[in-house]
């Protein structure tokens, strides 16, 4: 523990309280000024008065608007040209849903990447052409580290082919999360090479059509993963998990298949070697018949740290994505 | 003095440094603590900052710097671990409320942490108040921004400019 000599802590917190009544300056502070009239807070604002971010040195005003979502950062770039010019200077952190597709297309021609992360949620097939374009041409997309897709569906059951360009960012990726598509097997993309995401640490499939060898050939190309969530996925019976970096593992039975609606399949998942695993949580929906609770079958080799081994219960079947705060930098 | 750099150190023995802030009050942390900045941290490889000399802040006021401690002490352990890789989920857990907590604070004393942090050069407190600031912001109309940052009214410049920006890309902005 530390000490402070002189003043004391308590002393601390009141030079606190003194800085604010010298730096916070909002509107009802009515001080006047002896032989004026005027408030000082009108005086001030019309001439020195300064908001918080303009103070901060360009690098920090950066490092913030990097953070803000899209719309966010638009809204703020509107209120001076110094944030936008900070707005352009850092990467761009992409967040739209399918109203918003046009929109990207004006963002992209205010603002020249790179793009840190892209979140498209609600994707409808209409835009699906031309995201797929985008994403294989776009040079702004070099380097991103967080990516997002949601295509739009009412079943859970439809779904579309994974844009093959969605995989060119593996070498960069840290967060993956995809909705409602099918994944490339195996003779289309792994037998030439092994796809490898040397830094993805986040993993969500939810509705996502992938084959048994595909799925394996993708988990031992994951170095860093630390969290894998595979939610209503079908196209494979079993799951084999293999991990040195693994922490939390979420697995739901499997989900419906478009051609056989109501056939419930059997899911097997083995976590065979995952020595930092702490949490697993093979969960069902409030839909779900007993049958279907039943159809997982979850075996646990190893996995001597494990702490928490539970069932859930999703409250709504479609609740969307959140983004853990320590990703979205 | 020079004392090998004891990671992990919760005995009595953990190596001491002093910091002193633009005030001249002195502080006296572990060193695995203050090693958390960059800025501090060959100084204190090099064996500064023990016995009676102390490392001087000039840019740093004892409220912020004792702040800024409590924060250090805080993650240290954390950081000694290299990261987080054997920290369980309620460590971390732990540390992420501490977070929140930390910086529901004043804007004026916000602002002074982002600059401390920056001058120091603290990584996990830079992405800490950046965020913080982030999240003031997000939700908000540009006028709203404005107001919640202390910003003052648009000039009439500023206004035409708004004005023609708006015109050209309002539709996306709805």
């Amino acid at each position: 523990m530390f000490k402070s000599e002189q003043p004391e802590l308590g002393e601390a917190k009141r030079l606190h309280g003194a800085v604010r009544e010298v730096a916070l300056d909002d509107g009802d502070y009515t001080e006047v000024v002896p032989g004026s009239q005027q408030p000082l807070s009108r005086r001030r604002s019309a001439t020195n008065k300064q908001d918080l971010l303009s103070l901060l040195p360009d690098c920090v005003l950066g490092e913030i608007v990097t953070r803000l979502p899209t719309r966010d950062a638009v809204h703020l770039q509107l209120v001076s040209s110094r944030y936008r010019n900070a707005w352009r200077a850092s990467p761009l952190n992409l967040d739209v849903d399918y109203r918003d597709a046009a929109r990207v297309l004006v963002y992209r021609r205010c603002h020249p990447g790179p793009t840190r992360r892209l979140r498209l949620e609600r994707l409808t097939t209409s835009y699906y052409g031309d995201f797929d374009h985008w994403l294989l041409f776009s040079p702004a997309l070099a380097g991103l580290q967080v990516l997002e897709l949601q295509l739009q569906t009412l079943d859970n059951v439809s779904r579309r082919p994974l844009p093959p360009p969605a995989l060119r960012f593996a070498a960069t990726l840290v967060v993956l999360k995809i909705g409602s598509f099918t994944f490339p097997s195996p003779p289309a993309a792994a037998k030439t090479k092994p796809l490898r995401f040397p830094r993805l640490e986040l993993l969500s499939f939810r509705c996502v059509d992938i084959s048994e060898a595909a799925l394996h050939g993708l988990l031992a190309g994951f170095p860093a993963l630390e969290t894998l969530v595979l939610d209503e996925c079908v196209g494979f019976a079993r799951v084999r998990i293999t991990s040195a970096t693994i922490r939390s593992v979420a697995v739901s039975s499997a989900g419906l298949q478009s051609d056989q609606a109501t056939a419930i399949l059997p899911r097997q998942v083995t976590i065979e070697d995952a020595p930092r695993l702490e949490t697993v949580v093979p969960f069902r929906h409030p839909s779900c018949s007993d049958q279907c609770r039943r159809s997982l079958d979850l075996r646990i080799v190893s996995a001597p740290k494990l702490r928490v081994l539970g069932g859930a219960c999703r409250p709504r079947p479609c609740a969307s994505w959140s983004l853990a705060p320590r990703y979205s930098k | 003095m020079a004392a090998p750099e004891s990671g992990d150190g919760n005995n009595g023995a953990a190596r001491m440094v002093t910091l002193i802030s633009s005030d001249n009050t002195r502080f006296e942390v572990e060193a695995a603590a203050a090693s958390l900045s960059q800025t501090l941290q060959l100084t204190i490889l090099d064996g500064g900052g023990g016995g009676g000399d102390g490392i001087p802040l000039p840019n740093v006021d004892s409220a912020t710097l004792s702040k800024v401690l409590e924060y250090c002490i805080k993650h240290a352990p954390a950081a000694a671990n290299g990261g987080a890789p054997n920290a369980t989920a309620v460590d971390r857990a732990e540390l992420e409320r501490f977070d929140n907590e930390f910086v529901n604070i004043d804007q004026s004393v916000l602002y002074s942490l982002i600059m401390a942090a920056h001058n120091l050069e603290i990584e996990g407190l830079q992405s800490l108040v950046a965020k913080k600031v982030a999240d003031m912001i997000k939700g908000k109309s540009p006028m709203e921004i404005r107001r919640t940052l202390g910003f003052p009214d648009p000039t009439p410049e500023e206004q035409a400019e708004m004005n023609a920006h708006m015109l050209e890309y309002g539709w996306a902005y709805e």
